[in-house]
């Protein structure tokens, strides 16, 4: 130690403890102070260390817009433009984050789920039919890693992506189904029969594919939340979920006494919670959260949900996907700006505990965004 | 160790005495378990030593002396709001000169809240320095060779070593 760093004046213990107060941008730039930095920076001990310190109480909004550019209508070509920032509570921009170079990042991308710093990111290829390529990106270390393929051609039906810390280790999880409902109504009401699930690990960097009793599933499209360990989707009028410790997948019953299913599944306060719109005998609309916990009893797994807060009479926006983000929740949206029916997006916010409402305007391209909470993270997309 | 006693005297490592006073010195571990060890009444004329220079010991002692009211009653939350103040303005100095000495008698002494102060106010002004600026303060050489730095620059674009 003393070797590479002449003289320490701190002992190296003190660095270190210090060093992992910084933020991710000044650790990136101190890569190039020694090589003894440069070492520790990339030892997980360092990496998780550094995750406990940062600010988790107080992510940032990670801000994912779209448009598609150009059509060539001739050869059915597009071009797609993207942005990727991040906003603080102000909802100013405090980085603008640089999209990888690769070429089939101009295409069509979305983002499956943002974890730790760490972005798992779903890229259409070029040719149709041709499966979707999966990545992991760390946009602030500027990381980013093709997760290999799987032989597997079978139709993916739910993707998600998290983190338990029980097993220390980042897992993706697709859930397949053998083909498309032959039975008309099925195919209208997307019900799948899910047969396998395949899973990749982050610490092994492979997939493993996990046999299961066929289960059925309507299809809802929902975003996958995650929470403490277990990734959720909505597949009214159950909830699948995954424990990505023990790797086991369950459907679990909404409760019965609820007329209406959730419209989305959020993550308020480290809890899952899922989303309510009624409307009201005045047409207006009211909203409820019910934060959702597993019970296990004689007749199986079912959610228990007590009520954590109701919104009266709401405003509109609250019908659409949405996020928890701090107090608030956020949901994008389209407002008309001109007569002519030209429309932009926005961000709709609801802060939960002051009632206020607030607005963010997207970029003029953007036709379609997506927001998920994010914390800045040295976490590697390579095996830690 | 008699009861009466409300303040102690310790010398620091250039010689000097201080005086601290018993509830103070309770926030570090070492001093406390000086306490219990060392003969303090009137006809002991033993004074411990404690291995931190005088300039050093000064700010150390200010700081025991301002926490330790809250340490051991504990404090509402206005008190805690004017300790914070408090904290940032006693941290206003020069990192080399005092800063980690400060750490360094924190460590030592085992005392928490100064240390993860110290630390703090450390890496707050550390994050916009250059690398030379932070090899200079933590007297570190650049052991990259050339042909390193060429393939950290390839890797990294943008990345400096000055």
């Amino acid at each position: 130690m003393a070797s590479r760093c002449d003289k320490p004046f701190l002992p190296f213990e003190i660095i270190i403890n210090i060093l992992k107060r910084l933020p991710v941008k000044s650790i990136v730039r101190f890569r190039c102070v020694c090589k003894e930095w440069q070492n520790l920076f990339k030892t997980p001990s360092f990496i998780a260390e550094h995750l406990d310190h940062s600010d988790r109480k107080n992510p940032f909004l990670l801000l994912h817009e779209w448009g598609c550019e150009r059509r060539g209508f001739i050869d059915g070509s597009e071009d797609w433009r993207h942005s990727l920032r991040l906003l603080d509570h102000k909802l100013e921009t405090i980085e603008v984050l640089s999209i990888p170079s690769i070429c089939s990042f101009g295409r069509r991308w979305k983002i499956i789920g943002s974890c730790n710093g760490l972005l798992c990111v779903q890229v259409d290829r070029c040719e149709r039919r041709s499966p979707s390529s999966l990545w992991l990106w760390n946009p602030v270390i500027r990381e980013v890693r093709e997760v290999p393929n799987t032989p597997n051609d079978r139709r993916v039906c739910e993707v998600g992506f998290g983190f338990s810390s029980v097993v220390n280790d980042y897992k993706i999880v697709r859930f397949y189904s053998q083909e498309f409902p032959k039975n008309k109504v099925d195919r209208l009401y997307h019900h799948t029969m899910i047969d396998s699930v395949e899973v990749y690990s982050l610490s092994t960097g492979s997939w493993k594919e996990l046999k299961f009793g066929a289960f059925h599933i309507w299809e809802a499209f929902s975003k996958a939340v995650n929470v403490d360990g277990t990734i959720f989707w909505l597949d009214d009028p159950v909830v699948l979920s995954f424990d990505i410790a023990t790797e086991v997948a369950t459907l679990t019953q909404l409760p019965n006494e609820d007329v209406l299913c959730p419209l989305g599944l959020g993550v308020y306060e480290d809890k899952l919670v899922g989303h309510y719109v009624f409307i009201e005998e005045d047409g207006r609309l009211s909203s409820y959260a019910w934060v959702m916990k597993e019970v296990t009893s004689e007749s199986g797994k079912s959610l228990s949900c007590t009520q954590k807060y109701k919104i009266d009479h709401g405003p509109h926006f609250l019908v659409y996907n949405l996020c928890f983000w701090r107090n608030e929740i956020v949901c994008p949206g389209k407002k008309y700006i001109t007569k002519e029916g030209g429309r932009k997006c926005v961000l709709h916010m609801f802060n939960l505990n002051t009632n206020e409402e607030r607005e963010f305007n997207c970029s003029t391209f953007c036709t379609r965004c997506d927001v998920f909470n994010y914390e800045k993270s040295l976490v590697s997309v390579w095996n830690n | 160790m008699s009861s009466s006693v409300e303040a102690i005297t310790v010398l620091s490592s250039d010689g000097d005495e201080f005086k601290i006073t018993v509830s103070a010195a309770k926030l570090s571990k070492p001093l406390n378990w000086m306490l219990e060890d060392v003969c303090f009444s009137d006809d002991c004329d033993e004074v411990p030593t404690i291995e931190v220079n005088s300039k050093t010991l000064v700010k150390v002692i200010e700081y025991c002396e301002k926490h330790a009211p809250r340490a051991n009653s504990g404090a509402s939350d206005s008190d805690a709001e004017e300790l914070k103040k408090w904290d940032i303005e006693f941290m206003k100095m020069d990192v080399k000169d005092i800063l980690f000495h400060i750490l360094m008698a924190a460590n030592y002494l085992h005392m928490e809240g100064l240390y993860d102060l110290a630390c703090q106010t450390a890496a707050d002004l550390m994050k916009g320095m250059t690398v030379s600026q932070i090899r200079k303060i933590f007297h570190i050489k650049n052991d990259f060779s050339s042909e390193e730095q060429e393939q950290l620059r390839r890797q990294h674009p943008g990345c400096s070593f000055d």
